[in-house]
């Protein structure tokens, strides 16, 4: 009578410990589970970085022509601006007078050759965001003249949670939606921003860097605009044993709150 | 003359003990630096750890190296002349304090005290009492004493107290019930009595039922014990006597009027008593008595928590380091004593941040998508784990399992000192008659490892950092077996 007694006391002290840890795993995963689901529900903040190139002057001298003007775009290799030197152009046709010196011919065929750079062609496709000088203005050698705006890598910053990173990775397919042309863009995750080169206010967020998957598209983009990363889940996902078993866990736990409710 | 330090030290263990400060402060000087706080409270909780188990290693450390490093001129002189006993006739008496352990375990032990060759009084002082053990007492005529229960007070100290009143030789062993000594055990050790000034000589506790799983673990544990820190206490005049096994000198216990008078822990007590008025104690490392571990979780919960109890009552209430009349080297030697109870907090907290990490995500060091965490830690890890392991040549999963098990009956003792609770003495192999509730032992080690094992499976949904989910599961998953092996091994053993 006394061994059943105690072996009955035994188990069910060994129930209620089991139960008391199967409560507190419970209610830590649900609480997971919440805290994904408010992630997900959550639209995102995504800013567009476009890469700034300077074009700088080649040589000294005075500025003949601008081809282009501010915000117009322009391919690779376009004319951009035309300039001048009227010094370097006298000296040739001084030093051309000479015909029979070798030495002045070949300062003569240097100085074409500076002559080229007075042509500044764009290296990259995209758009004209500053110039900084006008027609008939004096150039020193590596002055800034002009900035464009590369379409080359157009890249999204997106500061998320540890649990905005996850779900993110659990997606298949991310789009960005852009309010000012009403236009919903395809991205791709690319790389983690350094932690040291992180200037976000909350320490505890990480910055992702994303990709255009057409980047054709992301031209008509400007540089630091925001657009909403939307982290809805696309229907067409495997679900995994577990993911039954949280949904299951959902269930019972909404039921008991809906009992309570009542 | 005659060294009582014969264990040699193998290089390899003598290389770790070596790396050892270097790789702790290695490790210390990244965890205490705020800079790599994570969530502040588990921070806090990892410091007390970490720090509980540095002084604790720092401790381990001083007591060997030191030891180890003190040349041979400048050590400790202990005089050993065999001849002593065979010029000088003394009388010996042995006390066996009995209560309520099983009665073939007392008769083992009387049988082999009667057994020693050196002439001797024995005496059985049952503290039952029963009339069995009386009956012991006349089989191998020796005589029989038992407490009236009106002077009940003082467990064990009082019972060796009262015996002490009915018998008179100048030197007295004490050997618990479940002790049996070898034929040479007097005559081994009382030629250090030739030295005045030795009031006490302990022998290790060895224990041979090892083929038990707990036994097996306390047993291993206890060597560390007795095999170098014992020894290098001693050559700080500062071993202590362990409550059974010993030889008393009469005059020196008569002269602080008798055993300590404490519930438990009477024995350390005594050795303090002992070496304030200038006497001095004598480590001999060799086995000369056979004793039992306690084999099953009850009994060895109550052995942990007695000791645990006299540590931080010592801690507490008369702390060694404070002692005026104690040396340097006899209070720092007493105090590293003490604090080995403190490392039940240090394993609890082990215990339960992996599982918080796995439920909450939240970790004491910001060492995600980081090396620096385990570059520091690695070193350290492997002079923590590997040090005892070359000391004691193999390390038993039951060594491990039973002092990770050990962190409740510790924490139970703080506990219970620092509310002042009244204790009772029990032996650690009383006989189990009275209804016991297994459950309210283990209920914290059955929470851990249910614990661990669902929050392995809630950690690996939505994973955000893959490699730390995996080490922090790996190590959940280790420590939920190793309390799972010492609860099936602790249980099994009861109910055959």
């Amino acid at each position: 009578m006394k061994k059943l007694f105690s072996f009955l006391l035994n188990i069910s002290f060994f129930l209620i410990v089991i139960l008391l840890a199967v409560i507190i795993a419970t209610s830590s995963l649900v609480k997971k589970i919440n805290d994904s689901k408010i992630a997900s529900d959550h639209t995102i903040k995504a800013t567009v970085i476009k890469q700034t190139i300077p074009i700088l002057a080649y040589s000294q001298g005075i500025v003949k022509k601008i081809h282009i003007r501010v915000g117009e775009k322009v391919r690779k290799n376009e004319l951009l601006i035309e300039m001048n030197n009227p010094l370097l152009v006298g000296k040739i046709k001084a030093l051309e007078s000479h015909p029979d010196n070798i030495s002045a011919q070949t300062e003569a065929d240097v100085a074409k050759e500076e002559m080229k750079g007075f042509r500044i062609y764009s290296p990259v496709d995209g758009v004209v965001t500053n110039i900084v000088i006008t027609e008939g203005s004096p150039v020193e050698t590596l002055t800034k003249m002009m900035e464009l705006y590369s379409n080359d890598r157009i890249q999204l910053l997106v500061y998320l949670t540890n649990e905005q990173y996850v779900a993110i990775q659990q997606l298949h397919e991310l789009q960005a939606y852009s309010d000012r042309l009403n236009q919903n863009f395809i991205i791709e995750p690319d790389i983690l921003q350094p932690s040291e080169t992180a200037n976000n206010l909350n320490e505890k967020q990480i910055g992702l860097f994303f990709t255009f998957k057409d980047s054709s598209e992301a031209e008509s983009l400007l540089n630091n605009e925001d657009l909403q990363l939307q982290l809805t889940q696309s229907q067409n996902i495997t679900k995994k044993p577990i993911d039954y078993l949280i949904s299951f866990w959902i269930s019972v736990t909404n039921a008991y709150t809906k009992r309570h409710e009542k | 003359m005659r060294k009582t330090n014969t264990k040699k030290i193998h290089n390899t263990a003598l290389l770790f003990i070596l790396i050892a400060p270097f790789s702790v402060f290695f490790y210390a000087s990244y965890v205490f630096n705020p800079i790599h706080m994570g969530n502040i409270w588990l921070y806090i909780l990892q410091l007390i750890g970490d720090g509980i188990a540095i002084i604790n290693l720092a401790a381990l450390w001083l007591t060997i190296l030191l030891d180890i490093m003190q040349p041979e001129y400048f050590k400790r002189n202990i005089k050993y002349n065999k001849e002593w006993i065979i010029s000088h006739y003394v009388t010996v008496d042995v006390l066996i304090p009995v209560t309520k352990e099983p009665l073939d375990i007392i008769e083992n032990t009387v049988s082999h005290c009667v057994n020693m060759d050196y002439p001797h009084k024995t005496f059985i002082l049952d503290d039952g009492p029963s009339e069995e053990v009386k009956q012991l007492a006349c089989k191998y005529a020796i005589q029989y004493v038992a407490r009236p229960p009106h002077i009940k007070s003082y467990a064990k100290s009082g019972n060796i107290n009262y015996g002490l009143k009915r018998c008179s030789g100048e030197f007295f062993a004490v050997f618990d019930a479940d002790h049996a000594p070898k034929k040479v055990f007097l005559s081994k050790l009382l030629p250090y009595f030739q030295n005045q000034q030795v009031a006490l000589v302990q022998t290790p506790q060895h224990y041979i039922n090892t083929d038990n799983f707990i036994a097996r673990g306390t047993a291993q544990a206890q060597e560390i014990f007795y095999k170098y820190v014992q020894p290098a206490k001693n050559s700080y005049n500062s071993s202590f006597c362990v409550g059974t096994n010993m030889l008393f000198r009469r005059k020196a216990i008569d002269q602080i009027g008798g055993i300590a008078l404490v519930d438990h822990s009477e024995d350390i007590w005594t050795t303090i008593l002992l070496h304030e008025k200038g006497w001095e104690s004598v480590f001999y490392n060799a086995t000369l008595a056979d004793g039992r571990a306690p084999d099953n979780i009850q009994s060895f919960f109550r052995q942990q928590s007695r000791w645990a109890r006299g540590g931080f009552s010592l801690f507490f209430r008369h702390n060694p380091l404070f002692i005026k009349n104690l040396t340097t080297d006899q209070r720092i030697q007493y105090f590293f004593s003490n604090v080995h109870y403190f490392t039940g907090f240090s394993i609890l907290i082990y215990l339960i941040l992996p599982i918080i990490y796995l439920l909450t995500n939240m970790y004491p060091m910001d060492a995600i998508h980081s090396s620096d965490w385990p570059i520091h830690y690695i070193p350290y890890f492997i002079t923590f784990y590997f040090l005892p392991l070359f000391l004691l040549g193999k390390l038993h999963i039951a060594t491990i399992s039973t002092a990770l098990a050990s962190f409740y009956p510790y924490i139970k003792a703080f506990i219970s000192v620092g509310l002042k609770n009244k204790y009772t003495w029990i032996a650690t192999e009383y006989r189990r008659k009275t209804m016991s509730i297994i459950m309210g032992e283990i209920w914290p080690h059955v929470f851990i490892i249910v614990l661990s094992l669902l929050a392995i499976i809630v950690g690996w949904y939505n994973v955000i950092d893959v490699t730390t989910t995996t080490i922090v599961s790996f190590w959940a998953l280790v420590n939920a077996y190793l309390l799972y092996a010492f609860i099936k091994n602790g249980l099994m053993y009861r109910y055959i």
